[in-house]
């Protein structure tokens, strides 16, 4: 005989309050850890693994459904024991897991060439699943326990999953990401004393000798347990400190042997929620920034900015604009030479290197916009002197603001613009380069740029070189949109494009370029060897190269000037569609600049490079892709499993069909609203801290309020399923039309006021998201409870799911399908809701 | 007047003496000796996994058409397994490079046969190498000319290196532990220049370094970012050129690929 929940004499409501309390507790240590966990790899390794290595660990949750539909019941017996004991295991695996994921010698660079580096990779994503599979498990069973209940619960796990997610934010302004381990481990053992607490002030019916065998033993054996395993973690967190194990490839890795040989001296770091700051000085820097060949002198001494591992900027360490000549042989430097005295616009400037460049060309005006606040108060603060108070020198201005939110916001117009930001890695929280979203790099952000300008102002993007031409070739193409979206018929008038051996330089203006400043280009560009590839100016010979690249065959140009021509003629859509990388240009409802790739163009490069090929990727496409290739085939295997044993226990009209797909959609489209709005009001707030911290926390909260309160507002849980989903339904497509024109009206609004309005949107939202979860949970418990670990579980592989295919989607259909099909999802999850067991009231 | 015949005599023995003093004289002055370096071909060859050197040779790098003889038989004499750690040596000879710790990898053996190739090294060339790394490359570098000279900023790689080379019989290879950066003044100008570790970009002095007529290799982009090679040349006049190479000509537009 299955024993079912009701026989454990679920408690009266004032008994909630402990449970509640953990279940609060032990959500935040959740979200904490998935968080913590993004910082700690993304420092210790390289973004696409990170990604990889996160959306596996999370499979934790389906396998968490799995596991309690096997031995849940048996659990639920024990059902203080358990959960004291599982939040236990869950507090000590977060550090010992990680560390002993840190100690396997995996290098992922072979990962594909060898049996036994694949084989660690397993062992890798195993040892960081455990965590999470024990903490999923708490809450589920805590679901099943109080099936009743399950509003209040389900509204718990929200809250703290909001609460957890501010806090750990919070904590990661003063903690190195490797500590919040140990934070994290200690916050959910004080939730084990919880359970313990709870067990002992509410031992299960002892009617059962099962129940009065175990109850026997006094509670304090379990307390000693819980006890011992803090002090464990206490000894641990003082005598074994946690480290990063740093990718050896990585910059970081580099500059810390240098600085065990002596060689580099380690200035400061600084952790914060968007990425960790590292301040290195060494004689062995050497960045040109794109010198040619015409520089024949070193760079001054610098010192690097890293961020998560990576260079990110050069600071020089010098006192005027004279000792940066290099600068003058960079392709950066041919705008300052076509213009005197100009007012210049530096969008995304990290190290300073640009200003002084700025500066030897005696400039009106230097505007600095980066969007990392934190970059500013360095260079302002610690590093001022060592870099010469770059950023306050006489007619130096540096601002913190997203660089596109600056743009809207302000009017003045400017001889030069500068898109620092295109020129290296991006600084800021990001993930995965190709599906890291750039509203700047947007048809419509350099619209935005180009309006900008003054009419013989320049428009300056420069990018390091690829082979084959990838990133030039799309910012061409999104500049002849731009310039086309402005009024302007023949783009190829307004732009120029030279390189020299490292570098590409794209030029836009609004006016024509005249004999006059063709002239001047042509001068520069032999005084600087640079390879001119598209000019609209006569007697350019595109095929004497100083830098000589592959063409088409039996043509002397390169690939760069073939791309250009074909952008500037009437078979550039053609041209797009065939080239062999995606170089469509990204605009604002698709904003992947860095996302190249085309899978119709894998077989070429297999056949070109070999087993190397997919190094000529830019991966973060690709990661996505294989995340959701393993989360389907493992999350079938999850839902599958149980689905067997579930069809031997319960007989075969069980609901299973409709619980199932109730829970998947759920589970998929919550992540993709949720996504979708992530990214919308990280462009609005301009700040990816204010948005994941605030809107996001706010989002959950929001959602376990409205778990708490749907079964007080509506006491047949499918009408308020329905009533949700037509809510959210509306809500969706509303925003779908009116969000992006509300935010362009209110850029200019002060942060708090824009923050505001953004909480403001997501509450109602976020609250009807709350209901359709605890009322189906209902459903079931009053059709079938035996499913309702197999529905935790296949809603938490969906939720893993959501993410991956959320953003393929939008690279390949725009964020406003996303929220449409969002939408539309929702409203079939409403509909398959009237199929749920117990849908129309209790069945037994 | 009569003839001293004895003065005569003396002054011819002294005019010999000093004639032959003068022509020992230039002679020590103009002709060097050949200073006696061990022949850079004549060394103990190695001949365990001889033949998996050859397949390796045929199969990975004649076939993806390298030609250079010299080249295709250094690559067929330096045994790289010495050069890989221990746990990789299984896989000395697969088409890929391999780690070989402190961050740095030895290069799959196709590219380190392309860019030797590149630098069209002539017995006598004087050769630098930036990033010794496992020593490989200068070991195939020394099966065409004795002078090679490389530089190493990890101290651990370059000392092990330089044991490595000098127990191979690599004597003729010198080993600088140093920021490979500013070259080696000392030996300059160079006939070739490779630099083999991660470069964003080609360092100025390098190019100060390289002879008229000289050649140098590079590739640019790190091991996770997309990669090419570089070979840059120095014209008489001074003037740099580059070209980038693919080991493959490139057509996306029609979606073929040509050898």
């Amino acid at each position: 005989m299955t024993l079912s929940s009701s026989q454990f004499s679920e408690k009266p409501t004032a008994h909630l309050a402990l449970p509640v309390l953990a279940v609060f507790l032990v959500s935040a240590g959740i979200i904490g850890l998935e968080l913590a966990l993004m910082r700690c790899l993304s420092v210790a390794g390289w973004h696409h693994f990170s990604y990889l290595v996160l959306s596996t660990a999370l499979l934790g949750f389906g396998a968490s459904g799995t596991l309690l539909t096997l031995v849940g019941p048996s659990l639920e017996r024990r059902f203080g024991i358990s959960c004291a004991g599982l939040t236990v295991a869950f507090g000590l695996s977060v550090p010992l897991c990680f560390r002993a994921a840190q100690a396997l010698p995996l290098d992922p660079q072979y990962v594909l060439y060898s049996l036994r580096q694949a084989a660690l990779m397993v062992a890798y994503h195993l040892l960081l699943f455990v965590p999470f599979l024990l903490g999923a498990m708490v809450i589920g069973l805590s679901l099943m326990h109080f099936s009743k209940r399950v509003h209040v619960l389900y509204g718990a796990n929200l809250l703290g999953s909001g609460a957890g997610g501010l806090w750990m934010i919070l904590l990661m302004f003063t903690l190195p990401e490797e500590d919040l381990l140990y934070v994290i481990a200690g916050l959910v053992l004080v939730a084990a004393v919880i359970w313990v607490a709870y067990g002992a002030m509410y031992p299960p019916a002892t009617s059962l000798n099962v129940a009065k065998g175990i109850w026997r033993r006094p509670p304090a054996r379990l307390l000693i347990a819980v006890t011992g395993s803090m002090a464990v973690l206490i000894l641990l967190a003082t005598l074994w400190p946690m480290e990063l194990r740093i990718d050896q490839y990585k910059t970081l890795a580099s500059v810390q042997r240098w600085e065990d040989q002596s060689n580099a001296e380690h200035l400061l770091t600084v952790h914060s929620p968007r990425a960790r700051l590292d301040v290195y000085d060494s004689p062995l820097f050497h960045e040109t920034l794109f010198a040619g060949f015409t520089a024949l002198s070193p760079p001054p001494p610098q010192l690097h900015i890293l961020v998560d591992g990576h260079s990110a900027g050069t600071v020089f360490k010098i006192q005027s604009p004279q000792e940066a000549e290099i600068l003058d042989h960079t392709p950066m430097s041919v705008p300052y030479r076509m213009s005197e005295r100009p007012r210049v616009l530096l969008l995304g400037e990290v190290g300073g290197t640009n200003v002084w460049l700025a500066r030897r060309w005696n400039p009106t005006s230097v505007t600095v916009v980066q969007g990392n606040p934190q970059i500013i108060e360095l260079l302002n603060g610690p590093l001022a002197e060592a870099a010469g108070h770059v950023f306050s020198l006489p007619g130096v201005e540096a601002v913190a603001a997203d660089p596109r939110l600056f743009l809207q916001a302000h009017e003045e117009r400017y001889d030069i613009i500068q898109l620092v930001r295109a020129e290296g890695m991006a600084v800021g929280v990001s993930s995965l380069l190709s599906v890291h979203e750039d509203f700047l790099l947007t048809r419509e952000g350099l619209t935005l740029c180009l309006r900008r300008l003054r009419p013989d102002g320049l428009l300056a993007v420069t990018r390091q070189q690829q082979d084959p031409p990838r990133d030039n070739v799309k910012i061409l193409a999104t500049l002849a949109q731009a310039l086309e979206s402005l009024g302007i018929e023949e783009p190829g008038q307004h732009v120029v494009q030279f390189r020299n051996y490292l570098a590409v330089t794209t030029l836009a203006s609004l006016t024509p370029l005249g004999a006059e400043t063709c002239t001047r280009l042509s001068l520069i560009c032999e005084e600087l060897q640079l390879d001119v590839e598209w000019a609209p100016c006569p007697e350019v010979d595109y095929t004497e190269q100083f830098a000589r690249l592959t063409g088409p065959p039996g043509e002397d140009y390169s690939y760069y000037h073939y791309a250009a021509r074909e952008i500037f003629s009437p078979q550039r859509e053609e041209f797009l569609k065939d080239w062999v990388y995606d170089v469509q240009p990204a605009c604002d409802n698709s904003p992947y600049f860095y996302n190249f790739f085309r899978w119709a163009s894998i077989p070429l490069f297999q056949q070109v490079y070999g087993k190397a090929w997919f190094r000529k990727l830019e991966l973060g496409y690709v990661v996505v892709a294989g995340v959701l290739i393993e989360v389907v085939i493992a999350g079938s295997l999850l839902i599958l499993v149980p689905l067997l044993w579930l069809k031997r226990r319960s007989g075969k009209r069980s609901g299973r069909l409709a619980t199932g797909t109730y829970f998947l959609l759920l589970g998929i489209t919550y992540m993709l609203l949720e996504m979708v709005l992530i990214i919308k009001f990280t462009h609005f707030l301009g700040d990816p801290i204010l948005s994941a911290g605030g809107v996001v926390s706010a989002f959950l909260v929001f959602s376990g309020l409205g778990s708490l309160v749907s079964r007080r507002l509506f006491h047949n849980p499918r009408r308020a399923i329905t009533v949700a989903v037509l809510g959210i339904a509306a809500f969706a497509i509303a925003y779908v039309f009116i969000l992006d024109g509300l935010f362009a009206l209110t850029a200019a609004w002060p942060t708090a006021t824009r923050f505001g309005l953004a909480v403001l949107l997501a509450s109602p939202l976020a609250f009807l998201m709350g209901w359709p979860f605890p009322n189906g949970l209902t459903c079931v418990e009053r059709g079938r409870p035996t499913l309702i670990p197999w529905a935790w579980g296949a809603n938490g592989v969906a939720s893993v799911a959501g993410p991956p295919v959320g953003v393929l989607l939008a690279v390949a259909s725009g964020l406003s399908t996303v929220m449409l099909l969002g939408a539309i999802l929702y409203g079939c999850a409403g509909l398959v809701a009237w199929a749920l067991p117990g849908a129309r009231g209790p069945t037994g | 007047m009569l003839i001293d015949r004895r003065r005569v005599k003396r002054l011819a023995i002294v005019s010999g003496l000093i004639l032959a003093a003068m022509l020992a004289l230039v002679i020590v002055l103009v002709w060097q000796p050949h200073v006696s370096r061990p022949d850079h071909r004549e060394k103990p060859r190695v001949e365990e996994r001889e033949e998996e050197r050859a397949r390796m040779v045929r199969e990975q790098i004649a076939a993806r058409d390298v030609r250079d003889t010299g080249v295709l038989d250094a690559m067929r004499d330096v045994p790289r397994h010495f050069f890989v750690p221990e746990k990789y040596a299984s896989s000395a000879y697969s088409d890929r490079p391999l780690p070989i710790g402190q961050g740095q990898t030895i290069s799959q053996p196709f590219i380190v046969a392309f860019m030797t190739e590149l630098l069209a090294v002539k017995p006598g060339d004087r050769i630098l190498e930036i990033g010794t790394g496992s020593g490989y490359q200068a070991a195939v570098l020394a099966e065409l000319t004795p002078f090679v000279y490389t530089i190493e900023i990890i101290e651990e790689l370059g000392e092990q290196a330089a044991a490595r080379l000098e127990e191979l019989s690599y004597e003729t290879v010198e080993v600088k532990i140093d920021d490979g950066y500013f070259g080696w003044e000392e030996h300059a100008p160079y006939d070739g220049i490779i630099v083999t570790c991660a470069a964003g970009h080609i360092p100025p002095p390098l190019l100060e370094q390289l002879k008229p007529g000289g050649r140098m290799a590079i590739p640019v982009g790190g091991v996770y970012e997309v990669q090419y090679l570089v070979r840059v040349t120095k014209d008489l006049d001074g003037t740099i050129r580059s070209e980038t190479l693919l080991p493959v000509r490139f057509v996306p537009m029609t979606g073929k690929a040509q050898g």
